[in-house]
């Protein structure tokens, strides 16, 4: 988990911060419960930024960049609306590139077949 | 250990383990096979791969433009050609399976590796990175022209 105070990264178990001090079981949504740790969508947002090269993908990777933000500010609840919205944005970029392929390549085949047809002709 | 499951009240964050083990599996054999139809046919040649939509519309070159292309060429060994179509993809791609792999488990590589790599503007130096390579590879006079696919 990270430190809500200084941001550094301490053991999941920790009772005080190694670098400053402070008091971390306190501070966590659920006392005794997993500890909370809230994934960025980072990676997959370049992935589809790189790949299906949209727009979107730059949404994702701003929202994506400001988890970790919030997540060394306390804020679990802010940083994981963040991730579920960097994790929409992924899904969305995905599903449009995706879409668009499929379109592509139905088209090419429709237009392959089709001129088979009128060259047959 | 990394808990998916988050503490908040609400729907959100919740992951079901076989959902998500099937979403990966499926993306996964997606993956391969899409590698494989890359290895065989060059998208420069073919009409199999479809172009960048955004190439397309606006006749600039986005971030990804000569992925498909680099990809090609990586697979079939010849580094500098792929460097050439992509320069930026190239060098994601390790730092894309390194971010893969320590989501996946805390304690990759080491705890001082991780907590160098993800300071807290990592997220934004990559977002800055992308958004620079775009605007960069688009200006037509040297040393620019290298960027471009």
């Amino acid at each position: 988990m990270y430190c809500p105070k200084c941001g550094s990264e301490n053991d999941d178990n920790a009772f005080r911060c190694t670098r400053c001090g402070n008091i971390l079981q306190q501070t966590q949504g659920s006392p005794g419960g997993p500890p909370p740790s809230i994934p960025t969508y980072l990676a997959p947002a370049i992935l589809v930024t790189l790949f299906c090269c949209l727009p979107f993908g730059i949404v994702a990777i701003v929202y994506a960049a400001q988890v970790s933000g919030r997540m060394a500010g306390g804020d679990y609840i802010g940083a994981a609306e963040l991730s579920r919205k960097a994790k929409m944005w992924c899904w969305v970029s995905f599903g449009i590139g995706l879409a668009f392929i499929v379109l592509y390549v139905v088209f090419i085949v429709a237009v392959e077949v089709l001129g088979g047809f009128s060259q047959q002709m | 250990m990394i808990s998916r499951v988050i503490p908040v009240a609400g729907d959100s964050g919740v992951y079901v383990p076989c959902r998500q083990s099937v979403v990966s599996f499926g993306s996964g054999a997606i993956a391969v096979a899409a590698l494989c139809a890359l290895y065989l046919f060059d998208p420069a040649e073919y009409r199999l791969f479809p172009p960048c939509p955004f190439h397309a519309i606006t006749g600039f070159h986005c971030p990804g433009c000569g992925s498909l292309r680099a990809l090609h060429a990586l697979l079939r060994g010849h580094l500098v050609e792929a460097f050439d179509f992509n320069p930026l993809m190239i060098l994601f791609l390790p730092i894309l399976a390194y971010m893969f792999l320590s989501e996946r488990r805390e304690s990759f590589p080491n705890r001082n590796a991780r907590r160098a790599f993800y300071v807290l503007w990592h997220g934004w130096a990559v977002l800055a990175l992308i958004v620079g390579y775009g605007i960069l590879r688009n200006l037509p006079f040297y040393p620019f022209v290298l960027l471009a696919p």
